[in-house]
């Protein structure tokens, strides 16, 4: 009963600030609710929510993962790449998502076979990964196929295509939750040593979580490539940290075991919405990731204490 | 005064040979032979590489790194998940603003260090503050942190880092003492020797580790448990902030991003020296050590004069071949414990299950 309670309660927080965010944007760009600049926002977004519900994958097993960048670098250099040697687009898709899933499976072998702390092992698996990056395309450029990226940010009807990606990874969370893998992770996240006593596959668990959350990692570096449209070898660096944030926000517990996709939506959205309120209020360039900074540290300071009101409240009431 | 007990190795030595075998064990041991190892490769690569020149080089680079992770040693024994994000960010920070504050002028050093001591200090104390009394995770928090320092820098410079090193920091930085000898190992030993100082052979050093041994213990025996965290971070501001300092002395110049990567050679130069992420267990000579095998590693790998996406791709492999060797070695000291240890737990939910 407490557990489901707070289950429910973990990710209000998040929804909380960003309505808060929401309305802010709304009264500081009176143009943000039009369908092109929404489809703009979602398009811009997208892959930091992909990476938030890949992060929540290990986040929720016990684990953490700081290569997720260095993934969506990879894909999205690789993917330049090979449509400049003329690969067929889809090709040139999956070959590049291979690459990045391969990553995730290294993760998945360091920490859960071969026992490396994640933080570490994701760290040296992220150097390899910019690295590679870097001996690919030394110099930003290229490009991909229009239509594709034109696919990407249009609107089917009033539907915008990019918000299929805020929806999708919810979807692949809520199947995976509903099968036993999803219970295992929970498990092994709360408790490593209980499960593997009760029987969990905790090795293979870990393992699937890294790898997931680099094959959401691949999908996040396709559809940014789509909205960029051309290859960068260091795009991905600033999005390890912010797909971090995002499902911390959104109540995902760094310990393990608790938390939700959705969650981590709202919080990735939220870090998208105040980007765009402080460039909406015209504050000068050099200011804006200072403000930016703060309002997402006071996030997360706030978001903290909410969480410990209201389990304290809820201790008082069990007890 | 309350002095806390330290764990102290078994000295009931029964023969030379298990005196010789816990030599092995020591902590120490697999830091020197990295080092070596290391060196050797180097040295196999390119003849001029054990010369005085290049080691006086791996050693003053070190002391940088060193001192960055002097604060990341002491927050990280501190326990509780403990670790700093924000190292990185404030090595930048010390390097812009060592340069603006003094202005380029001899005379501007001391009052820009007074400054910077504060600023460092304060970052370090909020993220205690967040730690401890709102309860952030320290990942997040420190990681929060690094992005507010990281733009603080970008609205104080407007993107362009103005001043740049004092001439007494830039002797102090790229100058030589005598012969290859450069004024920053002198350095270095001194403040490897402050660290020791200061975690092995004072109180709050012995409380620190004792509050990241067992904070329930700690706080049981009424330690001050939030000051004792929170002067951790506040020690790692201070130190991270004067790395940047001294890195401005050694480059000269300074731009935005130039210490960033101290944040994750900082922790990786923490573990290679054999303190556990846990908490605890750790020494700081084992940080040095661990900062010299990083800085070795880089030289070795500048010498095979490789592209730059193929080095790191390489240093990335190296790091993965000493974590997995590290984790190997580890392992063998838990597998003993292991059983008991599910034994343990299956015997403790057998008993609730009877007390329901």
């Amino acid at each position: 009963m407490l557990f489901r309670k707070l289950k429910t309660y973990s990710f209000i927080p998040a929804v909380i600030l960003f309505l808060v965010f929401l309305i802010l944007n709304s009264l500081l760009s009176p143009m943000f609710f039009t369908i092109s600049s929404l489809s703009g926002f979602f398009a811009t977004y997208a892959p930091l929510v992909v990476l938030a519900v890949g992060e929540t994958f290990v986040l929720v097993g016990g684990g953490i993962d700081i290569s997720l960048g260095a993934i969506v670098s990879v894909v999205n250099v690789l993917l330049v790449t090979l449509w400049g040697l003329h690969w067929s687009l889809p090709l040139a898709i999956v070959v590049s998502m291979l690459a990045g899933t391969a990553i995730g499976v290294v993760n998945g072998i360091l920490i859960s076979i071969l026992k490396v702390t994640p933080l570490l092992a994701t760290f040296a698996t992220s150097a390899m990964g910019y690295g590679a990056a870097l001996w690919i395309m030394p110099t930003p450029g290229g490009s991909i196929a229009t239509g594709f990226a034109n696919w990407y940010s249009s609107n089917y009807g009033w539907f915008p295509i990019a918000a299929i990606f805020i929806v999708l990874p919810y979807v692949i969370w809520a199947i995976w939750r509903g099968t036993r893998w999803g219970t295992y992770l929970f498990a092994v996240g709360k408790n490593e040593e209980k499960s593997f006593a009760s029987g969990a596959p905790v090795v293979r668990v870990k393992m699937l979580s890294y790898v997931l959350a680099a094959f959401m990692a691949s999908i996040a570096g396709v559809i940014l490539t789509a909205n960029i449209v051309s290859g960068d070898a260091t795009i991905g660096s600033p999005d390890t940290l912010s797909a971090i944030a995002a499902p911390v926000i959104g109540g995902v517990s760094l310990l393990g075991g608790i938390g939700d996709a959705g969650g981590a939506i709202f919080g990735a959205l939220f870090l998208g919405l105040v980007v765009n309120t402080v460039f909406a209020s015209q504050v000068s360039t050099f200011y804006q990731s200072l403000l930016t900074g703060s309002i997402i540290l006071l996030g997360i300071v706030i978001t903290t204490l909410i969480k410990r009101l209201t389990s304290m409240k809820l201790r008082k009431v069990v007890g | 005064m309350v002095r806390a007990p330290v764990p102290e190795r078994d000295v009931s030595l029964s023969s030379n040979a298990e005196r010789l075998r816990n030599v092995f064990r020591h902590p120490l041991i697999p830091v020197l032979v990295v080092i070596v190892i290391l060196l050797l490769f180097g040295r196999i690569l390119s003849p001029g590489f054990l010369g005085m020149a290049n080691i006086g080089n791996i050693l003053a680079t070190s002391t940088i790194l060193a001192l960055a992770g002097l604060g990341q040693t002491f927050v990280i024994i501190g326990g509780g998940e403990g670790i700093d994000l924000s190292v990185g960010a404030l090595v930048s920070l010390g390097a812009i603003l060592g340069g603006a504050f003094s202005n380029g002028v001899n005379a501007g050093l001391l009052p820009a260090l007074g400054l910077l001591i504060l600023l460092g200090g304060f970052v370090g104390f909020l993220n205690g503050m967040g730690v401890q009394w709102i309860g952030v995770p320290p990942l997040v928090m420190t990681l929060g942190m690094a992005s507010v320092v990281d733009g603080f820098a970008l609205a104080y410079t407007n993107g362009q880092p103005t001043g740049g090193a004092p001439p007494v920091l830039l002797s102090i930085g790229t100058g030589h003492l005598f012969g290859d000898i450069r004024w920053l190992i002198p350095m270095g030993i001194v403040i490897a020797i402050i660290g020791y100082l200061v975690l092995n052979r004072s109180r709050f050093g012995h409380q620190l580790q004792l509050v990241g041994n067992n904070r329930q213990a700690a706080r049981l025996s009424g330690l001050p448990l939030r000051n004792i965290i929170i002067a951790s971070y506040i020690i790692a501001g201070i130190a991270s902030i004067l790395a940047g300092v001294l890195l401005l002395g050694y480059a000269g110049s300074s731009d935005l991003q130039i210490g960033n990567s101290y944040t994750l050679l900082s922790i990786a130069a923490v573990v290679i020296g054999g303190t556990k992420l846990t908490g605890g267990e750790g020494s700081y000579i084992g940080t040095v050590l661990g900062a010299m095998a990083l800085i070795v590693l880089t030289n070795v790998l500048v010498a095979m004069k490789l592209p730059e996406g193929a080095r790191e791709v390489l240093e990335g492999l190296a790091l993965v071949a000493i974590l997995v060797a590290y984790t190997r070695r580890r392992g063998a000291h838990r597998q003993s414990r292991r059983p008991r240890m599910l034994a343990n737990t299956l015997k403790g939910e057998a008993q609730k299950w009877k007390s329901e």
